[in-house]
């Protein structure tokens, strides 16, 4: 391309479609380098206004090749059949920041003052959360890991992190546990922690367990099938995995109203009274299938942590 | 105290007052694509209603270009939440 056609180049997508070195029109489907599923999703933030650099570009080509198990740190696992929602997190607004990268056609959406930057999707502490997904979404008939990569390292006061799992449609924001499971870190006692619905955890990992004892960095969980099954979680926090076999049959009724992704919130009285709003930053985060082994999280970890590495949002 | 006195680094440390019936105009509201107004109620008592500086500061949607002639208070977060107890942890 001629110097002169490229300073005809008027919008990011003229710039990525030079990039690759196609001369498809928008929407082309990736000709020339990078995998497709990773170029429509670049191509996405380029119509939401988002310039996708060049080290970007590579960063989001081997990470979605990585889910594929065709990319640079995975060359075994498929965890992109099975992916319901894939939030890189990129751009400097919602509507960039929400792009799903499983399909880029969708986005979530923001509550609050949350606040974007190149570490991702921060909470404000006072009122942010993000809609993470809608609970239906996730079948009960097959086993669920949900991944999270907290680019922040908050000093271990009282910071509590609910990730909805799954639930009842109705409750997504306003109901019980009832039908949910969940990923939690509480950071106050350093530990994490699974449950499901009235069974209040299925798993906690001992106090102090999170080390070191701070936001930033990858957790995950697995759940393995509906409780009728049998249930029972995987845990992963900070490359540490724990492993409860069967769903520990728990009573604990919480009033507790969960909010997924960036916080939970209490109900006092009549009228709902927010008081657990978190600060926490998310560079990442994934639904797929069900993660069951030490390799296979160790070989997901390596593909998650080189992709925030190569975004600059890795935390020690 | 507006909002245009208010630097960046002190946005955590403010909120943007409202009434009930502001409230309830915001309620399921956009001030930006892909984000929502999420009016909640601080730690004074009574409590008030309030909306971040954050979602003063970035309103785009003209219906709602009201919101950043909002009175400005310092933030009173509420109670914090007790430790989530359970017995094996214990």
């Amino acid at each position: 391309m001629s110097w002169a056609k490229f300073n005809r180049l008027s919008s990011s997508t003229d710039l990525s479609i030079f990039r690759r070195g196609t001369t498809a029109s928008n929407g082309g489907g990736g000709g020339g380098g990078n995998d497709p599923d990773a170029q429509a999703y670049i191509d996405a933030l380029g119509t939401a206004g988002y310039t996708v650099s060049g080290a970007e570009e590579t960063a989001i080509n081997n990470h979605f090749l990585d889910l594929k198990g065709t990319g640079p740190n995975n060359s075994t696992y498929d965890w992109w059949t099975g992916c319901v929602r894939l939030l890189p997190f990129i751009g400097t607004n919602a509507a960039q920041q929400g792009i799903e990268g499983q399909n880029p056609a969708s986005a979530i959406n923001f509550y609050g003052g949350v606040i974007f930057s190149s570490i991702g999707a921060e909470g404000n502490g006072t009122n942010a959360y993000f809609d993470f997904f809608a609970p239906n979404e996730l079948p009960d008939d097959r086993n669920n890991s949900i991944w999270v990569y907290e680019t922040k390292n908050l000093a271990p006061t009282n910071y509590v992190q609910y990730t909805l799992f799954r639930g009842a449609f109705d409750q997504r924001f306003e109901g019980g546990t009832l039908n949910t499971y969940q990923l939690t870190t509480q950071y106050i006692q350093n530990r994490i922690f699974c449950y499901y619905g009235d069974f209040y955890y299925g798993l906690t990992t001992p106090n102090g367990s999170l080390v070191p004892a701070s936001t930033g960095g990858l957790f995950g969980a697995t759940r393995y099938k509906s409780i009728a099954q049998g249930g029972g979680y995987d845990l992963y926090g900070k490359g540490v995995k724990y492993t409860q076999a069967n769903d520990i049959n728990l009573q604990y009724n919480t009033s507790e109203h969960i909010v997924p992704g960036l916080a939970a919130r209490q109900v006092s009285g009549p009228t709902p009274v927010v008081n657990t709003f978190q600060p926490i930053a998310f560079g990442y985060a994934l639904i797929t299938t069900g993660v069951s082994t030490q390799t296979e999280a160790d070989t997901l970890k390596t593909t998650i942590e080189a992709f925030m590495t190569a975004l600059n949002r890795n935390v020690p | 105290m507006n909002l245009t006195e208010l630097k960046a680094s002190e946005y955590d440390k403010f909120v943007g007052l409202l009434t009930p019936i502001q409230k309830d105009q915001l309620v399921g509201r956009q001030y930006a694509p892909n984000s929502y107004f999420n009016p909640v109620l601080d730690g004074n008592d009574p409590p008030n209603w309030i909306i971040s500086v954050e979602e003063m500061a970035n309103c785009v949607n003209p219906h709602y270009e009201w919101v950043k002639a909002l009175p400005i208070i310092p933030w009173v977060a509420p109670a914090p939440p007790e430790p989530i107890e359970t017995d094996e942890a214990n």
